[in-house]
């Protein structure tokens, strides 16, 4: 029966040759061969309400994280934007701006009156 | 007016319209925050294959489930009441005008200081000019001093009419027979147009509203030009 040896540290003996018919096949690794330690236990009970736990935190996380978003990127500039329009906001000088462009029926622009 | 695409509300143009678009941002902050939560659950429940099989009763759950929304609408509802007392205010009005809705157009009439009535009627599209809102505009607009605080009283004269203009955060039923009243102050220069907001017959979407807010000496040019015209 031929061997398959793995080229690992665990094989004490080499490989002499590369030819085929040199192969040695060995069993896998037991659990004699594996360092002492031991597994950790898994969780045996309680595996709804902790998925819930953890789920429901980061929904909370989630949700409050896009909320704080919206308030910070759309809600408190658009505030600013308002203040800052209407902190220096010149009524006359808008308004010649808008009745020069004839936006006003009741007033006309100056270039209309000089064309007629 | 409204632009093509748009989605968000107006820029406002008066006090209240702004508190309006604050408090819908507000509104929006509890709507992101739910419809977050929910997708994220929706989303892990999904995915989940855990179930409690002695599950009998949750008297925990229900209380939070219960408390919580019923805190969300407090928070919501009570600058909902402030904004809607607000709206309700009327600071010392400078100036009055009645508008009448009649089918198919508004008229205005201005008689605190003047004796000036006028009909309003919609431009049809063969009279627009280049620049000018189809179903929009109007041959007489309603010219009013920036800055001021006005009281503008809604009646009809034949059936259920709403004089509409939502840069202004203004709607208002005109009903035969009653005279509702309105606050209005446009805090900057510019044209605002508003459509009928109550059905009233075959030309119920031809009936607009286009205000002109310029400052009080233009205002009083105009209403000397409205008299002398009469």
């Amino acid at each position: 029966m031929s061997d398959l040896r793995p080229p690992s540290s665990l094989c004490p003996e080499k490989r002499t040759s590369l030819s085929p018919l040199n192969f040695h096949v060995f069993p896998a690794p037991t659990m004699a061969d594996v360092p002492a330690g031991r597994l950790p236990k898994p969780q045996m009970r309680g595996l709804l309400i902790s998925h819930l736990k953890k789920h429901s935190a980061i929904a909370l996380v989630f949700a409050m994280g896009v909320t704080l978003a919206y308030k910070f990127a759309v809600a408190d500039p658009r505030k600013r934007n308002y203040e800052e329009f209407y902190k220096n906001y010149d009524v006359k000088r808008e308004f010649e701006a808008m009745k020069e462009a004839g936006v006003f029926h009741s007033a006309r622009p100056s270039w209309e009156s000089s064309d007629d | 007016m409204a632009t093509p695409a748009q989605l968000g509300l107006m820029d406002a143009a008066s006090p209240v319209m702004e508190e309006m678009i604050y408090f819908h941002d507000h509104v929006m902050l509890v709507l992101i925050l739910i419809t977050c939560l929910i997708f994220y659950s929706m989303l892990v429940l999904m995915f989940s294959k855990y179930i409690y099989r002695f599950l009998t009763d949750g008297h925990v759950i229900e209380t939070v489930w219960t408390v919580i929304p019923a805190i969300i609408l407090v928070v919501v509802a009570l600058p909902s009441l402030k904004l809607l007392y607000l709206t309700d205010e009327l600071d010392n009005p400078q100036l009055t005008i009645k508008s009448v809705g009649h089918q198919w157009y508004w008229s205005y009439e201005y008689t605190d200081y003047y004796d000036i009535e006028f009909d309003s009627y919609m431009l049809p599209i063969g009279d627009l000019v280049g620049g000018d809102a189809r179903l929009l505009e109007v041959d007489n607009r309603v010219v009013l001093p920036v800055d001021t605080s006005v009281r503008v009283l809604v009646t009809a004269a034949d059936v259920i009419h709403a004089w509409t203009v939502p840069a202004l955060g203004l709607k208002m039923d005109a009903v035969p027979g009653r005279l509702n009243q309105l606050a209005l102050q446009c805090s900057r220069v510019g044209t605002f147009y508003g459509q009928c907001s109550e059905i009233c017959g075959a030309n119920h979407s031809f009936m607009p509203i286009v205000i002109e807010a310029v400052p009080v000496d233009v205002f009083e040019s105009w209403c000397d030009g409205m008299l002398d015209s009469d």
